[in-house]
């Protein structure tokens, strides 16, 4: 376990050094959420989804320093720095979601005054959950292919592959409706009790596999 | 004497590059240097013996154990300064301390803290801002703070200006005093080899063309100096290369004072690491 700890604590000693560049961000982010009318399709998404993107980052400071090799000189397992990866990142994602939740719901507090509005509640905290489950989705992408193809190579291939899941989901999506001849709204109220469960679970599968899949590809990798 | 590396017939094949049949012993409590020309195989070996990349041949025994079956415990007791790779510059000694305590169990902190102040390195300031001397000295400090009984260095040397790499060369001489340690680093300053190495393994094409003791080498082998009749009068079996240059032929020996009594030859120069490796790459048989 005190690898695990070790690896991951790397990885937030070197994200520490960024701390005053995040929170101009996260200012940045609250003047913006204060000006900005459309509340809920802006902090609640943009804030996770710019620590996520930190999350990821953590491949880039690795592959400056050429860090994999030398960790591996450590009486550590290839497999404890993926797993530590995937954790980092994963810790990383929930704190953007938390953050993103907890700022919303203060801009939208000090802008109307009103700090319970139970209605707006709902509805932010269903935009962080539907934006959680994409981003950790879209990780279980991201992650080998950056172990796959290098932070570099990685970046471009990782747009490449956001488009084409975008596609894959909308298509997936439509035959499911014209399957089941219902439209998007309807399709929505009919998964409406289990849509959330439906895709964690998915989104668990696909974590899995990908974890897998990560674990494969840098154990052959040549270092 | 006990080794404390045994490798046995090491191979691997890049495009281009093939370390071939690698054999060598590092017997216990020495220090031993590891030369060659860039690209002779130097990192290649070591990374091998480090098991960072997969081998398509050959054994590596650390400490008398497999390393295949027992990495962990080996790497406890080993410490590594790669010349390529280390840990982000986007973190500070303090940081690094942080990190390490958690992989080994062994990691004394206050022994790393005695090394970053002996080294007068900035504790809360990141390593980005360091010059070259001073990010090795952390790499140093990094590698000997959980008490390794064996140091792995690649190039711990290069880029660095005389009295940095006369300071690091002592730390090395330090960690090997007690008689209990071994250090094997591999550079092409060889200058620095001859200061502290017991012996020198010299790489040429991903091959060992030799392994001696240090003491060996300077005291034993020579450097003939002669007109192309005295060169053409000389054994074939009795030199190992020669080089033309333009006036005179360099022709390295084995053994300088079997060498007088045999051949009337008036120069014969003691060598150095670096005549004994330039005469070795660049010469013909």
């Amino acid at each position: 376990m005190n690898i695990l700890n070790g690896l991951i604590i790397k990885d937030f000693q070197t994200i520490k050094s960024y701390k005053m560049t995040i929170l101009f961000m996260i200012i940045l982010l609250m003047i913006s959420g204060f000006l900005n009318n459309e509340i809920f399709t802006f902090l609640p998404i943009t804030i996770p989804l710019c620590f996520e993107m930190l999350g990821i980052s953590s491949f880039n400071y690795d592959n400056l320093a050429n860090a994999d090799k030398y960790l591996l000189t450590f009486p550590i397992d290839k497999k404890d720095i993926v797993k530590a990866r995937y954790i980092y990142i994963l810790i990383f994602t929930l704190l953007g979601s938390l953050l993103g939740f907890i700022f919303t719901f203060l801009v939208h507090g000090i802008n109307t005054s009103n700090f319970l509005d139970k209605e707006f509640l709902n509805n932010i905290l269903a935009i962080i959950i539907g934006s959680l489950i994409s981003m950790i989705f879209l990780q279980a992408f991201q992650i080998p292919i950056m172990y796959k193809f290098g932070a570099e190579k990685g970046r471009i291939i990782q747009l490449i592959t956001i488009v084409a899941l975008m596609i894959g989901v909308s298509l997936i999506v439509t035959s499911l409706m014209n399957i089941f001849n219902v439209s998007l709204d309807n399709f929505v109220i009919m998964l409406k009790d289990y849509l959330i469960a439906i895709l964690g679970i998915i989104v668990l599968i696909f974590y899995i596999l990908s974890f897998i899949i990560s674990c494969k590809i840098y154990e052959k990798k040549e270092i | 004497m006990e080794n404390v590396i045994e490798v046995k017939d090491l191979c691997k094949k890049y495009i281009g590059f093939e370390l071939k049949n690698v054999n060598f012993n590092i017997p216990n409590g020495m220090i031993v240097g590891l030369i060659g020309e860039n690209g002779a195989g130097k990192t290649t070996t070591i990374k091998a013996i480090l098991n960072i990349i997969k081998k398509e041949k050959g054994q590596v025994k650390i400490f008398g154990l497999d390393l295949q079956k027992n990495e962990k415990k080996i790497k406890q007791d080993i410490g590594v300064v790669l010349n390529d790779s280390y840990l982000s510059e986007y973190l500070s000694p303090k940081s690094i301390n942080k990190i390490m305590k958690n992989f080994y169990p062994t990691w004394d902190e206050k022994l790393y803290l005695k090394y970053i102040e002996k080294f007068n390195l900035p504790l809360n300031k990141i390593s980005k801002e360091f010059s070259s001397g001073m990010k090795m000295k952390l790499k140093i400090a990094t590698a000997i703070s959980h008490k390794p009984k064996l140091l792995i260095l690649d190039e711990p040397t290069s880029g660095l200006d005389p009295v940095a790499r006369n300071e690091i060369l002592d730390i090395f001489q330090e960690f090997i005093e007690d008689g209990e340690h071994s250090i094997l680093l591999s550079s092409h300053i060889t200058s620095d080899l001859e200061h502290i190495a017991d012996y020198i393994m010299f790489l040429n094409n991903g091959e060992i063309i030799f392994t001696k003791s240090k003491d060996e080498l300077i005291e034993n082998f020579g450097i003939v100096k002669c007109n192309e009749n005295e060169f053409k009068s000389i054994n074939k079996g009795d030199y190992i290369k020669y080089k033309k240059n333009k006036y005179e032929y360099d022709i390295l020996i084995e053994n300088r004072f079997e060498f007088k009594r045999k051949y009337d030859v008036s120069i014969i120069d003691k060598p150095t690491i670096e005549d004994i490796m330039l005469i070795y790459i660049k010469g013909e048989k």
